[in-house]
């Protein structure tokens, strides 16, 4: 080896080789040295020394293949090099080497061979150079790269980021999708040509954030109601977002601009506008119910139609007060106001019925429900208060209650008249016939307490009347009197009454007379009938004493006509309907007995027949009492 | 008042729940000649009538009683042929009272009474009675 060891000129170089070896001997980064043709180590330089950690004492002589790792040298990478350097009059490698103590650096390696002047292969120079740090540099620019490639092609957004000119540079999947442009089309086009933005409203075209990101160098928000039109046309409306890519020096160098679909935000909040609206709607057009919200300390916040019909506060003079402005003094006294809003608060509900107080003052029964609305972190954000004006109901509901009472009451009162009446008739009915036993057999032993027994039959009867005519009120309010409607012949039933009544008559200086025009059949209730026709001639022979009273019976336009007429005092025309009412009479009842209600009896009993009855004061004085019945008396025709 | 009455062949049985009614009208039919027998209800009456030898020439019968009202005798008479031919007279103190149960051709009677009334139904009965016989 005519070579030198170590850095010093060889003895016999010219001067070119000498600055030559010098030059190579002060270069620190790149280790030089040379190889004789088998390939060990023939020269060295502070370069390799430091690269490689050798000193030249250690290295000289040996084998090139030291600084190759097992796995290359197991190939024969070394003399392959070698054996290329000479083929091709140079062989470049990047590859793993080792050093000295074992680690392993990155290197760049030229290997060049030396020839004579005749042409034999001298050896080799080799340059190797560290590229660790480059490596590690490009290693970390790669992952960085890898990870803003993940980054941005996973990210839900549509991602698109351009240069300084505005040309793209990357688009990510999703903002592929939206652009219709893939990325292998897109890049380097300009921004506008890919990201045609319009307005969503007007259609006219949209200003491009990425311009104003790159002139101005600020992050620009994308302007409400912006759609993008995609390459095949289609609209979709987007939000988004630019900002600038500065270097280190703070140039824009160029923009990114994030972008996304709100066509399902903006769904959503039509959704939401339009069930917003309608419930705006319908809060406005209710008027049955006051509905208004409250904030969390019971101040009013909304108002609605219904609210101002039914407490008379216009919605500007209401907003912002206490609702215990609808409260009376006595329960805001009582704190009832922040009762309710506690109640409803903690149980999720307050519901009553109570007074509230209008804007004029004046009083109203209300339904009032109040919930707590809470916000999606279940805090109280306020109540909403329903409040329902029920007044008139609660009047209707008084006025129902006491017409039940009243009802009841005269149910109770009829009830007990009746059992009353009844309970009555049964004694009186002994003692009547006990006074006519004893009459019968006093006119046989003619001691002279006839007369007397005589007068107690007669106060007997009247009570038994009384009595009679009490119950069939009784019954008449109840209406419990039914007909029990039987086929005879009428005439059979005023003989029968006339010749009961005539001895009656006679005491009073009466005398009966009866005209019956022919049979008249038909159907009545007949203890009705006779009830009717004792009362008109009871009742004139009492009224009218002393003078004849006439019965008749005839058939007129197809009913059953029945007069009593009499020749007393008469009846004042002013009187004519009154004495059908109950408890009336046309004379004061200081002069007669009776309750007055046997007309009002007769009459409810001739009408349940269908027929009528009336009064008429004859020219020739007295008074004339006819009742008119139909042959057939409607079916299931009841008192009432 | 006239004896002819007592012409009735068997007794009248009078079915009342009010003594002093059973008392004084049987006491006023017999003053007219008649045998009466009497009962407080009528289940009572239902038994007497199975005791009876001779069979009760007609019966008055009140409709408010206890143990057994008129209506129940009433039914109770239409299931015995021989029972039902018996005439009956309906005495009662009440208005409300139901025709349909009582049978449309049986007299009724309202309470308080006079006895000419009573005599002329009875009279009524017994000729009906007699045609039937």
């Amino acid at each position: 080896m005519s070579l030198p060891a170590g850095g010093g000129p060889a003895p016999n170089a010219p001067f070119a080789g000498q600055l030559f070896q010098l030059v190579v001997a002060s270069i620190k980064d790149y280790a030089i040295f040379m190889l004789d043709p088998a390939g060990h180590i023939a020269s060295w330089n502070a370069g390799a020394e430091a690269i490689k950690g050798y000193r030249a004492e250690e290295v000289l002589g040996r084998d090139l293949s030291i600084f190759y790792t097992p796995e290359d040298v197991a190939i024969g990478k070394p003399q392959a090099l070698l054996a290329r350097a000479v083929a091709e009059g140079r062989a470049e490698d990047e590859g793993w080497r080792v050093r000295n103590d074992g680690s392993r650096f990155w290197a760049d390696v030229v290997i060049t061979p030396i020839a004579d002047g005749g042409g034999q292969p001298r050896g080799f120079v080799k340059v190797t150079r560290d590229l660790t740090l480059r490596k590690r540099n490009e290693d970390n620019l790669r992952q960085s790269e890898e990870s803003l490639r993940a980054t941005l092609y996973s990210i839900g957004d549509g991602v698109l980021a351009t240069d300084a000119q505005g040309r793209i540079t990357r688009i990510n999947p999703v903002a592929e999708r939206l652009t219709g442009w893939l990325e292998k089309d897109a890049l380097a086009r300009t921004i506008d040509e890919v990201f045609h933005i319009v307005n969503e409203d007007t259609g006219a075209p949209a200003v491009n954030p990425v311009a104003r990101v790159l002139s101005e160098g600020v992050i620009v928000g994308l302007a409400n109601h912006t759609a993008l039109i995609a390459r095949d046309g289609r609209e979709q409306p987007i939000a988004d977002s630019g900002a600038p890519i500065f270097d280190r020096q703070g140039q824009a160098i160029g923009a990114v601009l994030v972008f996304r679909d709100v066509s399902q935000d903006r769904r959503a909040e039509n959704l939401l506008r339009q069930s917003e609206e309608q419930l705006r709607l319908m809060f406005a057009s209710v008027r049955d119910y006051a509905l208004f919200m409250l904030d969390p300390s019971g101040h009013m916040v909304s108002w609605n139609p219904g609210a101002e019909q039914i407490t008379g506060y216009r919605a500007t003079e209401i907003r912002g007060q206490p609702f215990s402005r609808f409260f009376t003094p006595e329960d805001v006294a009582a704190g009832k106001p922040a009762q309710e809003l506690e109640i409803a608060t903690t149980r999720g509900r307050f519901e009553e019925e109570g007074w509230r107080v209008r804007k004029d003052g004046s009083r109203f029964w209300a339904s009032v429900i109040i919930a707590p609305i809470r916000d999606a972190s279940n805090e109280l954000v306020g109540f909403v208060k329903t409040t329902r004006d029920l007044t008139e109901q609660r009047k209707a509901d008084e006025e129902r209650l006491r017409l039940m009472q009243a009802r009841e009451a005269i149910r109770l009162r009829d009830e007990f008249l009746s059992i009353a009446s009844h309970e009555l008739k049964t004694p009186l009915t002994a003692l009547q016939l006990q006074l006519e036993t004893l009459r019968f057999q006093l006119s046989r032993d003619g001691n002279g307490l006839g007369e007397k027994v005589e007068r107690a039959m007669r106060v007997g009867n009247r009570l038994g009347q009384l009595v009679e005519t009490l119950l069939d009120v009784s019954r008449l309010a109840t209406g419990k009197l039914t007909l029990n409607v039987e086929r005879f012949d009428i005439g059979d039933v005023v003989r029968e009454i006339v010749e009961r009544l005539r001895e009656a008559a006679a005491r009073a200086g009466c005398q009966l007379a009866l005209q019956i025009s022919g049979p008249a059949e038909g159907r009545w209730d007949r203890l009705r009938i006779e009830q009717v026709l004792t009362n008109l001639i009871s009742n004139a022979i009492e009224y009218a004493s002393g003078q004849p009273i006439d019965i008749s019976l005839e058939r007129r336009d197809g009913d059953v006509q029945l007069e009593v007429r009499d020749h007393g005092p008469g009846i004042d025309t002013a009187d004519f309907n009154r004495i059908f009412e109950r408890f009336e009479r046309a004379t004061s009842a200081r002069h007669h007995g009776g309750l007055g209600l046997g007309l009002y009896v007769a009459r409810q009993i001739v009408e349940a027949h269908g027929g009528g009855i009336e009064v008429r004061d004859p020219p020739d004085g007295g008074a004339c009492f006819s009742v008119r019945l139909p042959f057939e008396s409607p079916p299931a025709m009841q008192m009432h | 008042m006239p004896a002819a009455d007592a012409h009735i062949a068997g007794p009248v049985l009078i079915v009342d729940d009010d003594p002093d009614i059973r008392e004084i009208l049987a006491e006023a039919l017999e003053s007219f000649g008649f045998v009466v027998v009497t009962a407080a209800h009528g289940r009572d009456a239902l038994a007497m009538l199975a005791r009876m030898a001779v069979r009760p020439s007609v019966i008055l019968l009140d409709l408010m009683m206890p143990v057994m009202d008129g209506y129940g005798f009433l039914e109770e008479r239409t299931k015995d042929t021989k029972l039902e031919s018996i005439p009956l007279a309906v005495i009662t103190a009440g208005h409300g009272v139901d025709r349909g149960r009582i049978g449309p051709s049986t007299p009724i009677v309202p309470k308080p009474f006079e006895m000419p009334t009573l005599l002329r139904v009875l009279r009524a009965l017994q000729v009906g009675a007699e045609g039937v016989a």
